[in-house]
């Protein structure tokens, strides 16, 4: 190589000079491309608690809880494992009001809800970050907020989980009223809200990762 | 931990791992992608596209090349590929080997400077030379990394990067004279 072409390399070098790429807004959209699609099971989702004959109570809670799991696996899993922690917290499984297998099947769906919500929150916080709020799927807000409200009534869903769905349900109803007013006002005070409850921290504890699978077969 | 213990890591099932090898590698393919593709906005969609079918494919990874150099020939196909459908987009015809193309016209009276030219010529250089170029020149892989990556020898790489540099020397040498 002559002193030529060691000059046009150096000035190369300035040749789309690449900027600092967006790493997190990067992988969450890419663990959003790799989830499954979503399915929608509005029919089947009981979004307010009715008395149901105590015979009928067992089929009621696995239709509820088949409802937030199909939600949950579709727009969950928004990151790739497919794990179970080894702590949830919701009620031990001779909790009341619920067969032992709908609690187990309740712990996962309560799993599946909250890693799902930690991954939209997450990708949420990046678009606002980034600027690119035309799209903050305000619709999977609410579909979130349907099943979170599920998992808030649900007699089996201990005091300290309960607190959690709370605040996650302020959240996901200030996100889900978004597509009315949409203002940069709004979507920081969201925002402010996100960082003072600690959510995605408090989310990211109640579904840690590892890797143990989730049980296969709760349907 | 090495690729070997990575890759094992995350075909167990560790998402943990799968975000160490992102991390170890998306700032590279950026660069790389971005090099060629010149956009943010595509470059980004190409390395994440990168990620999703490296995923997807790393079952099929045998470690025959450094796994860097695996996830770089997966980005430059994605890379490639979304420069072709660009094209045909704006009804131009992608070219892969030789190729005239025109000069830029020139302004009586006023020389872009070489900098600003140089990027203008490498911008019409035929895609396979423009890529070696890069590769080679610009972002420092070597002729047996960049042939992997483009499913090529590595002579075919020095040639192309030979061609590449003697077409940029000929369209600028009036400048350089300079």
């Amino acid at each position: 190589m002559d002193e030529l072409d060691d000059k046009l390399q150096d000035l190369a070098r300035g040749y789309h000079e690449p900027p600092t790429p967006s790493r997190e807004l990067m992988w969450a959209r890419i663990q959003a491309k790799r989830a499954p699609p979503v399915e929608h099971r509005p029919d089947v989702l009981p979004l307010r608690p009715r008395p149901v004959p105590p015979v009928r109570r067992a089929a009621a809670w696995a239709a509820g809880i088949a409802a937030v799991l199909l939600i949950g696996f579709a727009l969950g899993r928004r990151t790739s494992p497919t794990t179970i922690p080894g702590e949830i917290a919701v009620a031990p499984r001779s909790a009341a009001g619920a067969p032992a297998g709908a609690n187990a099947a309740l712990e996962v769906a309560a799993l599946a809800h909250l890693r799902q919500a930690e991954s939209y929150l997450t990708l949420f916080r990046a678009s606002v970050r980034s600027g690119d709020t035309d799209d903050l799927a305000v619709s999977t807000a609410r579909e979130l907020l349907a099943s979170n409200r599920f998992l808030v009534n649900a007699p089996a869903t201990d005091p300290q989980m309960r607190a959690l769905l709370l605040d996650l349900e302020l959240v996901l109803v200030g996100i889900s009223q978004l597509q009315s007013s949409g203002r940069p006002e709004d979507i920081r005070l969201i925002t402010d809200g996100l960082d003072e409850a600690g959510m995605l921290t408090r989310l990211r504890t109640a579904s840690p990762r590892d890797s143990r699978p989730l049980p296969t077969g709760v349907l | 931990m090495d690729d070997q213990q990575l890759i094992a890591r995350i075909r167990a099932g560790d998402p943990s791992a799968e975000r160490a090898l992102y991390d170890g590698h998306v700032d590279r393919l950026y660069r790389l992608v971005f090099r060629y593709v010149g956009e943010p906005d595509v470059a980004e969609d190409c390395v994440q596209e990168t990620f999703i079918r490296a995923f997807e494919k790393l079952g099929d990874f045998r470690g025959d090349s450094a796994l860097g150099t695996w996830l770089g020939a997966i980005a430059v196909s994605t890379a490639l590929n979304a420069l072709r459908k660009r094209k045909r987009a704006s009804g131009r015809e992608a070219v892969w080997e030789e190729a005239e193309t025109v000069p830029a016209p020139r302004v009586p009276g006023v020389d872009p400077d070489l900098r600003a030219r140089l990027h203008e010529e490498i911008d019409r250089l035929p895609e396979g030379y423009r890529m070696v170029f890069l590769l080679h020149d610009v972002e420092g892989y070597t002729h047996e990394e960049i042939g992997t990556m483009l499913g090529v020898q590595s002579g075919t790489s020095k040639a192309q990067l030979f061609r590449a540099r003697a077409r940029l020397r000929d369209r600028l040498a009036e400048f350089v004279r300079d």
